[in-house]
């Protein structure tokens, strides 16, 4: 439902389990699968996120809440104006911070990110991951992302042996 | 695999909540946020990783190593070197050349030791796909496919190539000596791509020949 409130857009976002969130045109079009929606004109009632339950929901808006570019009432190419340094040293540790979460939770804000395509939350999960498993052993990348090797014996042995040079 | 082989039972983590799966798209985020040498690693992780990492489709996306790979030619064992990527020819009849084969990434090189046939070679091509695999071929091709026979057609711009023989580095041998009936014409300087496990080189009939790593002679595309 877009109503209006002070001169800004609000969009309606909907989880899966019923809740409902009102948020600014803005914040919500820091994700690019919804800025597509609004742009097409797909969204002008409320706009349901699939697999996204509420608890996820709400921190992903939390984040975009902080990352929305503070711009003037000009809205239009006001993107990238030029943030002061601290106020980037202030997003980052506000980042650091916000992902210091559990695994089944920052899995499922990589899923939400990967889904919603939100570049700096996408940037964020990812290298937060990349920081995890680099250095790690292929057990303990399995482990710590739940994959399966599906690898007979041999086959392991093999791609191992091929890519030896890559674990030195 | 939905029950543990052996080789799947490891420790569990202790936070064990059912995380699913993580998306192929996330995870060719991730893989194109790290070094090839990481991806190389991915690759063992799982047969899913490996065909995402592998896939044509991401290549464009992820990090590929910077140089295929360059060929050094040592002559008279040791008197210089000319260094080449993917396009070389031999200088002359009487360099009796080993093959070097460096990886820029890994910082290692490869000795290939020279066959009976080499003097002979008239053209010689690396073959290395490192999205496909670390292993890589060596194609040289010789105006006759037998030894002995005195060289002919050595200097000039075009020679006549009628056998090719075939380094596995996989195997670490010269596996495949492949010889044809017709000669093909072909320049010394020929441009050629290895691409999906064929060498591809033009030809001098205005055909682009593909030879495989198995010595087969596959398509050949009229340009």
């Amino acid at each position: 439902m877009a109503t209006r409130e002070a001169g800004k857009k609000m969009i309606m976002l909907k989880s899966p389990d019923g809740m409902e969130f009102e948020v600014e045109e803005a914040v919500a079009m820091e994700s690019q699968t919804i800025r597509k929606m609004i742009e097409d004109d797909c969204a002008d009632t409320a706009i349901l996120i699939p697999n996204i339950n509420s608890k996820i929901l709400s921190r992903v808006i939390e984040y975009c809440n902080k990352h929305v570019p503070t711009t003037g009432a000009t809205g239009a190419a006001a993107s990238d104006t030029v943030a002061p340094a601290a106020l980037a040293e202030d997003l980052k540790i506000w980042d650091a911070e916000f992902i210091k979460v559990n695994r089944a939770t920052r899995f499922d804000l990589i899923q939400a990110a990967s889904y919603l395509n939100i570049k700096g939350l996408l940037d964020l999960t990812s290298q937060t991951t990349i920081d995890t498993i680099s250095d790690n052993s292929l057990e303990e990348i399995r482990s710590f992302l739940s994959t399966k090797n599906d690898y007979l014996p041999e086959e392991e042995q093999t791609i191992r042996r091929e890519n030896q040079w890559a674990f030195q | 695999m939905a029950s543990g082989t052996g080789n799947c039972k490891k420790k569990k983590d202790t936070e064990s909540s059912p995380v699913s799966e993580l998306s192929d798209d996330f995870l060719v985020e991730i893989f194109s946020r790290v070094p090839y040498r990481s991806t190389c690693c991915f690759k063992c992780v799982s047969g899913r990783w490996r065909d995402l990492v592998s896939h044509p489709d991401h290549r464009k996306k992820l990090p590929q190593s910077t140089l295929a790979g360059i060929f050094y030619q040592i002559r008279n064992k040791n008197t210089g070197y000319q260094s080449l990527s993917g396009n070389w020819t031999r200088l002359g009849p009487n360099n009796i050349a080993d093959y070097v084969v460096c990886n820029p990434v890994t910082e290692r090189w490869v000795v290939v030791r020279a066959t009976n046939c080499s003097s002979n070679v008239s053209i010689a091509r690396l073959g290395f796909d490192p999205a496909v695999s670390s292993h890589f071929h060596v194609f040289q091709f010789a105006p006759a496919d037998f030894v002995g026979a005195n060289r002919p057609t050595i200097a000039g711009a075009t020679t006549d190539i009628k056998s090719v023989g075939i380094y596995s580095s996989k195997a670490a041998v010269w596996a495949r000596r492949v010889g044809w009936k017709s000669p093909i014409s072909v320049r010394r300087t020929s441009e050629s791509v290895f691409f999906r496990g064929m060498l591809y080189l033009s030809t001098n009939a205005g055909l682009v020949i593909g030879v495989g790593v198995e010595g087969n002679v596959g398509s050949s595309v009229p340009l």
